[in-house]
């Protein structure tokens, strides 16, 4: 087993509703709802859930762009929650964000390279020169040409962006990179090329990654270990072959047998998670996914489960399921 | 194996659509971008074709010429767009509103944005009916609701009173399809539809096209790029390629027996359950400014020959309805 790079304890935040319009009255939004979390060096942790269910939150926590309501984030046994000034900066180098949407995440009026020696300078990385050499160094790395940086974002197509922005969150050479659903806007074959990209990174870098993602394919294929998130709680986590192979939790069950898959002969979809996944403000009571689990029984409503281990590194949070 | 001599002769069985050699270009500074550049393919009535490529390969702009709601700067330059046994490239303005109203209707990419954010949804379907049926706002209503209640809204008359803001993303995709569904159309073309929804909503969306297709006798359109996507509810495949079209044939064809190399990367660079390595296609869709020469693919065609940057590569029949245009097919 690696060593522990992230480790989250009872994380949560609470939105009140004069922070959300969606919320009702007098109802925090509980987006994260005492997670735990342990992230191992090296590794790519999948965040997988429906939109809505806290995982962006969660990824922003982890980076400190939010503060909590309470819980601890720990990075490489450090507790980051309080640190602050010139220490959350250098924390900072060494934690990077990927963003959803490559096409509203890059500054139009500033040219790539600008883009990627602005992080050099805010962080004070070497002299104008070098920090040229390192853009140039960067762009080859992620697969574009030293010619481009002269160029504008919007003269890149979105699987390019998307290459600035991974190199833009490189700059600083950071250890942990949340990827916040980084391929979800692209293309098939587009989200081939970047997720390509971001292994061979991961593998010369020895990066770790929290890829947050709501396309089970794309998890699968990225992650050592899955977290699959639901109503700002996590409801599974297990290595990536044992989700895939054996889900034991009803919504995971059905977040894949959702998928959509390029076979034929398994038409037409079924669509198993029938309704929407409800307001974060008002959970269900008990189990909070019991009103869409299609194995729910009377007593799911009552008590609210833990996340029990059945397994070597195997979690699940369903009343439902044996030890 | 047949060989296809003109492309008229291709497969056509009872076709609602069929467009013949369409060219449609924009013209912006970099040039005339030839964004859709012969394309020929067609639908017969009460099917359900996937129309798939990657992002710029000119799918929207194909919906778009069918609708005639192409942006200023875009033109038609050639070709034909027969439905229902007429040229809708020849119908005059006030036809074409017409046939948009009540045969052909489209939900657009986007489309999700596109409601607007001061009137209530009500306000906004009842709009459509009334433009299309000239009913009075009161049976617009009615009627609004019923649409909502057809594509699976609970307690629709409530919603009918609320904003777009209250609506989650799928509700709003399936207010969209409720809207296209006013007219009764008899083409539904939906560009990208559950691209912005998450895997549940999308297996769930689909699931609404193709029952409101069986319920109300539509044919479909279906515009992705992503194959999985359209293997969930289409019966037939158009693969197109910087303008072109580079395959077609029966959605089990395709994934069992693809001909075209741009099909075959396709596949191999889609994610999948099971699939531990993703294969990428190199290089990226040409400029369509200056697409290159011969066959538009051969720059990034693992099999390229030499004729294949000569010369346009033959339409070749490699089976009943599965269509290939690659000079490969000749050796
Ligand atoms: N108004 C316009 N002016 C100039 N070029 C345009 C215009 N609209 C589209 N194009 C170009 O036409 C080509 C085809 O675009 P189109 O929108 O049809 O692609 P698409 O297949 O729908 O892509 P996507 O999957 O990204 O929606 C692209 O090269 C695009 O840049
Ligand atoms: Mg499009």
């Amino acid at each position: 087993m690696s060593e522990v790079l992230v480790e989250v304890k009872n994380l949560k935040k609470y939105f009140w509703p004069d922070a959300g319009w969606f919320a009702r009255p007098g109802q925090p939004v509980r987006a994260v709802d005492d997670v735990d979390l342990c992230i191992p060096a090296g590794q790519t942790v999948g965040l997988v859930g429906e939109s809505g269910c806290g995982k962006t939150t969660l990824g922003r926590l982890i980076l400190r762009l939010i503060e909590p309501t309470d819980g601890k984030v720990y990075f490489k046994g450090q507790d980051i929650t309080r640190v602050n000034g010139g220490k959350i900066r250098r924390l900072r180098q060494q934690m990077q964000i990927v963003f959803q949407d490559p096409y509203s995440s890059l500054n139009p009026r500033m040219t790539v390279g600008q883009i990627l020696a602005e992080p050099l300078q805010i962080h004070h990385l070497g002299g104008l020169t070098a920090q040229k050499a390192t853009v140039r160094e960067l762009l080859d790395k992620v697969g574009l040409q030293p010619e481009h940086a002269v160029r504008y974002p919007h003269e890149f197509s979105g699987g390019q962006r998307q290459r600035i922005g991974i190199a833009r969150a490189l700059v600083t050479r950071p250890q942990f990179i949340v990827a916040d659903e980084p391929v979800s806007a692209l293309d098939s074959s587009t989200q081939a090329q970047v997720m390509n990209l971001m292994k061979n990174l991961q593998q010369q870098e020895g990066l770790t990654y929290l890829f947050i993602a709501h396309d089970m394919t794309t998890v699968r294929y990225m992650s050592d270990l899955v977290a699959v998130m639901y109503l700002g709680q996590i409801v599974e986590w297990a290595p990536v072959s044992e989700i895939f192979a054996a889900p034991l939790h009803p919504y995971t069950q059905a977040l894949l047998s959702s998928v959509l898959v390029t076979d034929p002969s398994a038409r037409p979809p079924r669509a198993c998670l029938s309704g929407e996944i409800p307001s974060p403000s008002q959970p269900p009571s008990g189990c909070r996914f019991h009103t869409r689990c299609s194995q729910r029984q009377a007593e799911c409503a009552d008590h609210e489960p833990q996340l029990k281990s059945v397994g070597e590194n195997h979690l699940v949070r369903c009343p439902l399921v044996e030890v | 194996m047949r060989w296809i001599l003109t492309r008229r002769e291709a497969r056509v069985n009872n076709p609602l659509i069929s467009l013949q050699n369409l060219k449609t270009y924009f013209f912006s500074e970099a040039g005339s971008v030839r964004a859709v550049d012969g394309l020929d393919f067609s639908i017969d009535k009460g099917e359900t074709v996937g129309l798939i490529g990657e992002s710029g390969c000119g799918k929207t702009t194909t919906a778009l010429s069918i609708m005639r709601l192409l942006p200023p700067n875009g033109q038609i330059l050639g070709g034909k767009i027969i439905f229902d046994d007429q040229d809708l490239l020849e119908l005059d303005a006030a036809a074409m509103r017409t046939i948009r109203g009540s045969k052909i209707a489209m939900v657009f990419q986007e489309a999700a944005t596109a409601l607007n954010p001061v009137l209530t949804i009500g306000e906004q379907i009842a709009e459509v009916i009334t433009l299309h049926q000239g009913a009075t706002h009161r049976e617009a209503l009615r009627e609004a609701a019923h649409l909502l209640e057809m594509v699976g809204l609970p307690d629709p008359v409530r919603r009918l009173t609320e904003y777009p803001h209250q609506f989650s993303g799928g509700m709003r995709q399936r207010t969209m399809l409720a809207m296209a569904m006013a007219g009764q159309p008899s083409l539904l073309i939906a560009d990208e539809p559950v691209a912005a929804l998450d895997g549940p909503l999308q297996a769930q969306v689909l699931e609404l096209i193709d029952n409101l297709k069986r319920e109300l006798d539509m044919t479909v359109l279906l515009i992705t790029h992503n194959l999985a996507l359209a293997a969930a509810i289409c019966e037939r495949i158009v693969v197109m390629y910087a303008g072109e079209m580079a395959e077609t044939a029966p959605v089990a064809t395709i994934f069992t027996a693809a001909a075209h190399p741009y099909t075959q990367c396709l596949l191999r660079a889609t994610p999948q359950l099971k699939a531990d390595r993703l294969e990428v296609i190199g290089g990226s869709v040409p400029d369509l400014v200056s697409p290159p020469p011969g066959c538009r693919f051969h720059p990034r065609c693992p099999w390229a020959l030499e004729i294949c940057s000569q010369q346009s590569p033959p339409t070749v029949e490699v089976s009943g309805g599965h269509l290939v245009n690659c000079w490969l097919m000749k050796q």
